[in-house]
């Protein structure tokens, strides 16, 4: 038993690998991955614990036109570099909408940060379900715009003025989670699913444009799954496995952009990474519905 | 939140040295809306204080008063937070800012991530362990009903008092027959005198509350708990009644709902809200 004076706190570990100072780019002149990297040393409680590999945590930028969208923005411990690599990507002035994919602390780490260095123009929201505490996520945003996406499931949404980017609610969550997709780049920014990918700890690219750079199993990826969706072995999976098919026979996906794990931006790595995803959910779920 | 003093108030004193602290949140952006507890609890024992979850920074203005009121000169020792999410950690900074003296306890996995500054200051437990307040111990529990993962419930031995965060949500609304559908879905326009929940609600513990609305908390659930839609029941109840045998409660006290002090009877009624958040998934899958 843990006594009143046993209180000695826990230490803060000097683990947490900062990214390069200058934005990852996803696709040059148009989106980039802002954030740093984690190792999977059990301290994590969304991953399994991989001793000597690591994940990256992304927010990113999307640059379209004269406007930036920023879609999430880091976890607080990555402050220092998200900043420095933001600053690198706007011009003086430029117009940034931002957009949360979840109100959860792996999205919204930076985003008063950001604001601070750089006053966001517009924020974009579409969930309004009071545990998403909308409220509370903008109450430091002075003078920022609120523009709420059109409310409802069903349908693709417009981020805001964007002719780009869209948002749809997503069916494999958590909590009230949106996916985005840019038309323009074939890209589908997928929150906390297409998670299950980790890097050597040396790593230097949270991208993998290559099959051979990929060296995720099945066993990898249902280890770092279950860590997360601890439901799915207790769920009926199939409602699940008939959206996410829709999803991508509906997109034309080239690059998965996850807040959690690697980058896939290569159109074979995409498919061995859905075909991945179907199989965890169809073994994980209950087979009797 | 009423004004008289004929019905319960916050914070409320639910069992000797448990208090209820909360402020309500609405459902909808629209008005009148249904009442959502946010409930956070402060155990007061014989020689620490101990706080269960922190509410959201836009609450704190009416949380703060409740809060120095139950601790009545005491310090608080413990800020235990349940999970992080928002509306159980986002209050965390106020508070750590307004006791400095004060422990931040729970799973830490995460938080070395989400709140680094305060890792100098924090303490973290495992489910089954267990923490002396002196006369009274706190045993931290893997939550059997939650979101995230890393979700610990907590059970207090002294009055048995079980604190279940998302688990056992309910909402107060006053009204059994209202159709929560209207009310919580397609945010209908009720006349302005229309109550949305009968004065004293809030406080209230279940076997004082008029009815409970067995629809609303079904849709409360399928919101706190997405998976909820897709989880059939009997799986999930089967190892909260395993957990209740090792930790038998006398009150339970969740985050988003009356605390329950008729335990059979609500628990049967939370069971029935969980079949009609599956059941109506079910239904729109087809």
């Amino acid at each position: 038993m843990l006594t009143p004076d046993d209180t000695k706190p826990s230490t803060s570990s000097d683990t947490i690998r900062e990214g390069n100072s200058s934005a990852e780019h996803v696709v040059d002149g148009r989106i980039y991955r802002l954030g740093g990297f984690v190792p999977l040393d059990g301290r994590l409680s969304w991953s399994a614990k991989r001793p000597g590999r690591i994940q990256p945590i992304s927010g990113y930028v999307v640059q379209n036109d004269d406007r930036a969208y920023l879609l999430d923005t880091g976890v607080a411990a990555h402050r220092a570099t998200v900043m420095q690599q933001f600053s690198g990507l706007l011009k003086k002035d430029q117009p940034v909408t931002a957009f949360l994919t979840r109100a959860d602390y792996q999205c919204l780490g930076n985003l008063e940060a950001l604001n601070d260095q750089h006053p966001l123009e517009e924020l974009a929201f579409d969930i309004r379900s009071p545990f998403s505490a909308f409220d509370d996520v903008k109450r430091n945003l002075q003078n920022v715009r609120e523009t709420l996406l059109t409310p409802g499931f069903g349908g693709y949404k417009p981020l805001a003025a964007s002719d780009d980017l869209v948002v749809f609610p997503a069916m494999i969550r958590i909590l009230g989670t949106n996916w985005v997709y840019s038309k323009s780049q074939r890209t589908l920014f997928t929150s906390d699913w297409f998670c299950h990918t980790d890097l050597a700890a040396d790593a230097q690219s949270s991208i993998l444009t290559d099959s051979a750079m990929d060296e995720t199993t099945y066993e990898s990826a249902i280890e770092h799954v279950q860590c997360k969706y601890y439901w799915l072995s207790q769920a009926n999976t199939d409602p699940l496995r008939v959206w996410l098919k829709k999803v991508f026979e509906d997109l034309d996906v080239q690059i998965i952009a996850p807040t959690v794990g690697c980058i896939l931006s290569d159109q074979k790595l995409v498919e061995k990474h859905y075909e991945l995803a179907m199989e965890m959910l169809l073994k994980l779920g209950r087979k009797n519905g | 939140m009423n004004e008289t003093t004929d019905v319960p108030q916050f914070p409320r004193e639910i069992s000797p040295g448990v208090f209820w602290l909360n402020y309500c949140m609405g459902t909808s952006p629209k008005t009148p809306e249904l009442h959502l507890h946010l409930s956070i609890f402060l155990v007061i024992g014989s020689e620490k204080t101990f706080l269960i979850d922190t509410s959201l920074p836009t609450m704190w203005r009416g949380i703060e008063p409740q809060l120095r009121e139950a601790l009545a000169g005491r310090k608080l020792d413990y800020i235990f937070v349940t999970h992080p999410e928002l509306p159980h950690s986002a209050g965390l900074p106020n508070l750590m800012e307004q006791f400095p003296e004060a422990t931040l306890i729970g799973d830490m996995r995460d938080y070395h991530l989400f709140f680094p500054e305060y890792m100098g200051r924090s303490q973290n437990v495992v489910p089954g362990e267990k923490l002396s307040l002196g006369d009274r111990s706190i045993t931290f529990i893997d939550a059997a009903i939650k979101d995230l993962p890393g979700t610990l419930w907590a059970y207090e031995d002294v009055t048995q008092t079980m604190f279940v965060c998302d688990g056992f949500s309910l909402t107060h609304d006053g009204d059994e027959n209202i159709d929560p559908v209207d009310v919580g879905r397609e945010l209908r326009d009720l006349e302005d005198d229309e109550p949305v929940h009968f004065e004293g609600e809030c406080a209230m513990l279940t076997s004082e509350l008029p009815s409970v609305n067995i629809k609303s908390a079904s849709l409360i659930i399928e919101r706190a708990l997405y998976w909820s839609r897709f989880v059939k029941p009997d799986l999930l109840f089967g190892d909260v009644r395993k957990l209740f045998e090792d930790y038998p409660p006398k009150l339970i006290a969740p985050s988003h709902g009356n605390v329950i002090d008729n335990i059979p009877e609500i628990e049967k009624m939370v069971i029935e809200a969980h079949e009609l958040a599956y059941a109506r998934a079910t239904e729109v899958a087809g």
